[in-house]
Formats: structure tokens, sequence, C-alpha cells
């Protein structure tokens, strides 16, 4: 047994676990892990990202909003209160709130702006874009800083400050929006006519089955040569250059990967959601994504993962008691001080070196078994 | 036959920082296969001009050419794919990558991102990478951490990930700085057997070390060029001598 096998082992049993799951939930708690498991995407997303590429991004939820709003644009459109707003098309029921006395009852041109919802009227234009705005959006952030070799620290100033200007703007935009409010009253998502109840099993399954896809996809790029030459730029940009690696467009691309997953989680909450929020921009919720990652351990997909899934889960638990619902921030404030004091590989690390002293320990094990034969023979 | 021409040519380059003229007008041509050693006392711009060659500090005057390629002030990365190769004084490797890993980096046949998304068992030169780990001593330390490795094994793991990449041209800062005399002769060694196989300019101030390695020295002072020739004219220039007068000589 190789180090390699019990990692195999560790995914597959995190595998049988979530899809075995709606066995012994209720539609209440499957709906609220399905949110969990999108929560683990997002902790897969900033560990190939800082993690593997080294890029610490605390405007992650940046992607996820934006694949968010994108998808519950189109969500918005198909629902009921959309289509009865006593126009030929569907309109946002905020639309109307927001409209001019005399403008003109139509998607196109009720505000200034408003045309840009009408590709939306199609979920699959929705859908489609929930992955294409973000990796746009990280495309161009990611070109424009990788390319004039900003490194470090101030990635994370840019993306932090690039996530506020966002959100700044999308609350700003109201009548384009729905501003503070996001967007609420929601339709279902639907495919080929099966439409996604979010408490329903096929929802959670959605989800766990994109989690799962994920996690595949992920151990792929970074187990290809593409992979361990992105851990190379990470440990030493100028080494990697100087052998001949662009490195600019490795970050890039890796930039935009991850920016793809937090879309589609972003587009995964919103089903199960039913809600889009300019919240999901706020600073403290990429802040928590990062948390989640390091205390789950940054360099480990899987580790990540389940740290955001645990952090989550705990934290919607505790945060209804009484005692904690104030104080719970600032304990998982002081758990990551800890964490990034005491277990920089965070619980993944912990969890790896157990791993190599049980391998070591079959191992003398073994070899005590062969020296005992030889003897009796 | 017609043999592709891969002499190195500098021609009047230098490089002024806002004011401060590192280095000026500094010819020189190093001819393919050649080991060239470069000699000064610190602040003489020798690293500066290595920069220079490789695309890390951009000229401001003069030119460089490998062969009939101009690669003046070229993307680091482009430079670095005709085929120059850098080491640098302060051994930089891959820390958290295993020995294996970091060499497996250097021997990748493709240098795109896309390119490389396929899996780790193709496009990479595994031949090379055993050969060249068995250039440099590290067989043993295969699947170890580089960070766990000695400073004298950095310095090879780093050399030998420019030699897996086969460069013309290898740019070699102090490769025994630091180094003990083990090690040190040990790194002669292995730069003995690159000697012909790939042109080498190197910077060094062990003596011991230039007698046993170089064919031709270079010598720099306060940015310019000061002497050229093999090691006994050097030793014997009147130009050298009076530049490092008081400073005890190059011996």
């Amino acid at each position: 047994m190789t180090h390699s096998h019990l990692k195999m082992i560790a995914y597959g049993l995190f595998i049988v676990t979530i899809l075995m799951l709606p066995m012994v939930l209720d539609e209440f708690w499957l709906n609220r892990t399905a949110k969990y498991l999108i929560y683990g995407m997002l902790g897969v997303a900033i560990s190939l990202s800082w993690g593997y590429a080294g890029i610490l991004n605390l405007g992650q939820g940046l992607f996820f909003g934006a694949g968010a709003y994108m998808l519950g644009m189109s969500l918005k459109l198909a629902s009921p209160t959309s289509l009865e707003q006593g126009a030929d098309g569907p309109i946002p029921d905020f639309m109307m709130w927001n409209a001019e006395p005399n403008a003109i009852a139509d998607l196109c041109c009720i505000n200034s702006g408003s045309f840009l919802w009408m590709p939306f009227q199609s979920q699959t234009f929705g859908l489609v874009m929930a992955i294409v705005l973000p990796v746009l959006i990280a495309w161009l952030v990611g070109s424009i800083i990788f390319r004039k070799g900003i490194s470090g620290v101030f990635i994370s100033i840019i993306t932090l400050a690039l996530v506020l200007l966002v959100r700044l703007l999308v609350v700003d935009a109201q009548s384009l929006t729905g501003g503070f409010n996001g967007l609420t009253d929601l339709a279902w998502f639907n495919i080929n006519g099966y439409e996604f109840d979010p408490y329903s099993i096929a929802t959670y399954y959605l989800v766990a089955i994109s989690l799962i896809g994920v996690l595949f996809i992920t151990r792929v790029l970074i187990n290809s040569r593409s992979g361990l030459i992105i851990q190379a730029i990470r440990d030493d940009e100028n080494r990697a250059k100087y052998l001949g690696f662009d490195a600019a467009s490795y970050q890039t691309f890796f930039f935009c990967v991850s920016a793809a997953i937090s879309g589609v989680a972003g587009a995964l909450y919103v089903i199960t959601s039913e809600f889009v929020s300019p919240t999901f921009l706020n600073l403290s919720f990429s802040i928590s994504i990062v948390i989640w990652a390091a205390v789950g351990g940054r360099s480990s997909i899987l580790g990540a993962c389940i740290g955001a899934i645990a952090i989550s889960m705990l934290g919607a638990s505790v945060s209804e008691s009484e005692i904690f619902v104030d104080s719970w921030e600032a304990i998982l404030g002081l758990f990551f001080v800890l964490v990034v004091l005491y277990m920089p590989k965070g619980l993944a690390g912990i969890a790896h070196s157990m791993c190599e002293k049980f391998v070591d320990w079959r191992n003398q094990k073994a070899q005590k078994l062969k020296v005992g034969e030889k003897h009796d023979a | 036959m017609h043999k592709e021409n891969l002499d190195l040519y500098i021609d009047g380059l230098g490089v002024n920082f806002s004011g401060f003229q590192a280095v000026k007008n500094f010819s020189m041509i190093v001819k393919q296969g050649e080991m060239r050693v470069l000699l000064g006392a610190n602040g003489a711009g020798k690293t500066t001009l290595m920069d220079m060659i490789c695309g890390k500090t951009q000229s401001t005057e003069g030119q460089i050419f490998l062969g009939d390629q101009n690669i003046t002030n070229k993307a680091p990365h482009l430079i670095a794919r005709l085929g120059i190769g850098r080491k640098f004084q302060i051994p930089s490797v891959f820390k958290e990558l295993t020995v294996l890993q970091n060499l497996s980096v250097a021997a990748m046949k493709e240098n795109s991102v896309l390119a490389n998304l396929g899996s780790m068992k193709r496009g990479v030169n595994r031949e090379r990478l055993h050969e060249v780990m068995n250039l440099t001593n590290l067989e043993m330390r295969a699947n170890d951490l580089a960070e766990k490795l000695s400073h004298g094994e950095t310095q090879w793991l780093e050399l030998a990930m420019l030699i897996i990449r086969n460069p013309k041209v290898i740019l070699l800062d102090e490769p025994t700085a630091g180094m003990t005399a083990d090690e040190t002769l040990k790194t002669s060694q292995i730069m003995n057997n690159l000697k012909g196989h790939h042109t080498i300019i190197a910077v060094e101030h062990d003596m011991a070390f230039v007698r046993e390695i170089a064919d031709k020295i270079t010598v720099m002072h306060q940015g310019e060029f000061l002497a050229e020739g093999r090691i006994k004219e050097i030793e014997n220039n009147q130009a050298v001598k009076d530049a490092y007068l008081g400073s005890g000589g190059i011996a």
C-alpha cells in the first residue's frame, strides 16, 4: 500500500458518502447539504488557484457572484411574476418598479440597459454565460496582472479591490440588477421540461455529481504536465521563465479554470437557493472561502473541499444557538489564525503525515515479517 | 554540409540604470562550444551582463546575437526557448517539488500550457532525464523534496535542469559559490563533461576552479571590457595587474 492508494481511498470514501447522504437526510437537510457541497466546490477552486498556482485570490466571490447572476437572470425571466407584468414578454418586477412613468413595457427599452437581459430569456444562454462571464473576467484580469509580472500579495489586493468595486456597481445599478435585494422569486431550473425542485433529491444529485465532476477534472489537470509546471511556477516563477515557460499564460489558464469552477458553483447555488444576492460579492464571503481552504489544506484539493463543507456546516449549526450567533465569526477568525500559525498545511496536512506514518509502520511490519520468515527457514 | 552558426556575439552592449552606467560599450564573441570565464571585481558588471544576455535586464544600448538571431531585449522565456540557459547565483529550484519533478519540468518537450494538458507519461524526455541525473550525482535523491537538498546538491539540481533542456549556451553565475572543496571538484567534473557540447559562459572567483575549466578568460572592470585571453596571458596582462593593484591580484 502506498500513499497514492490512501489518497484514492479518501476520494472514494468522500464520493460514496455524498452519494449515500440522501438515504439518511430529509428534504430540508438535503437542500442545506447541497449548499455546503457547493461551498466545497469553491474550496476546490481556491485550492487550485492558491495551493497549486500560488495565486491568493481574495475576490473569489466575484466569479461565484458572476455565475449566480448570469443563471439568476434567466431564472428570473422564467418566473411567473416576470411573465405577469402585463407585457408581451417577461419583465422582472423590479424593473417595473424602477421604470419611468411612461416607459415602454418591454425588455428592450423599459430601462436603459434592460436590453442586456433579452438573450437571457433562453436558460441555456444564462447557463453558458454563468461559465463564460467568470472566465472572461479572469482572463482579462489575469492577462493584465500576470503579464505585468504582478505577484504575491499585490494580486490579493487587486482581486480584493475588484470584488468590492463590482459589488458597488451591482448595488448601484438597481434598475438592472435588483440592487440590494438582488434577484428573488426565481423559477426552478429545468432541463427539457424537467423542473429541479430545490428540495428534491434530483437537485441534490445535480449538485453532488457536478462536484464529483469538478473534483475529477481538477485532479486530471493537476496531474497533467501543465499541473506540474504551474506548481513549479508557484515555487519559483523566474526559474520557470528561464527554462522557457511563459509563466503568465500558465497562471492565466489556471486562474480561468478556478473562475469557471466558481461560476458553476454560483449557478448551482441559484438553483438550490432560489435567490441571487449582492452579498455574494461581500468581502467577508470571499475571505470565508480562503479560510475554508486554509483550514482544510490549501495544497490538497479534497482537503480544501472538505474544509469548506465542514466549516460552513459547523458555522450554520452553531450560529443557530444564541451564544454563538454573534461570536461565530470571531471564533472562526481565531481558528484561522491558529491554523495559519500551527498547521500551515491545514487538516489535510495532518492527515497526510498520519498516512505517511501509517505506510511506514506497515512497511516496517512487512519487513519484520520477511526477516522472521528468513529466520524460520 | 552547412553547419548552423551558434556563436554568441555581443556588440557594444550597455545598460544605464537611471543614471548609473553598470555596463558600457561591452563587446565579445564566444565561439560555439567554448568555455569562457568572466572575471572581475564586485560591481564589474559580470552578473548584469549575464542578466542582459538572458533577458532579465533590458539593455539600453548595443545588441546581442545568437548566430544570426537577434536576441536583444527579448522576453526571458523566448530567449530561453532559443537555447540560452541561465543558472543563478542564488540557486533557484522548485522547493516544494521532488528532485525528479524538478527535472521533469525541465524535461518537457512542449512549452505551452495547452500543449501540456496531457498526462505525465508522455511529452517528457525520460531518457535524457536519467542521463542527466547520473551526470549530476542526483540519482539517489530523486524522490526527495528539493528543499531537503544540501547547498551543493541544490546547485547541481539547477545545473541539471539547464542541461536537460540541452541549451546552446549556458550562463553560470558562480556555480561553485558556497561549495565544499569536494563539491567543487565534482562540479568541475560535471563542467568538463559538458565542454564542447554547449557554449558555456561562467562567472567565477575560485581561481583553482577557473584553471581547471576555462578555455579563455574575459576580464571586466567597472562595467567595461578590460582584457581577454588564455589564463597565462591574463595573469601577465599589465592592464589587469593595474586594475587589481592593491586588491592583491586575481590569484
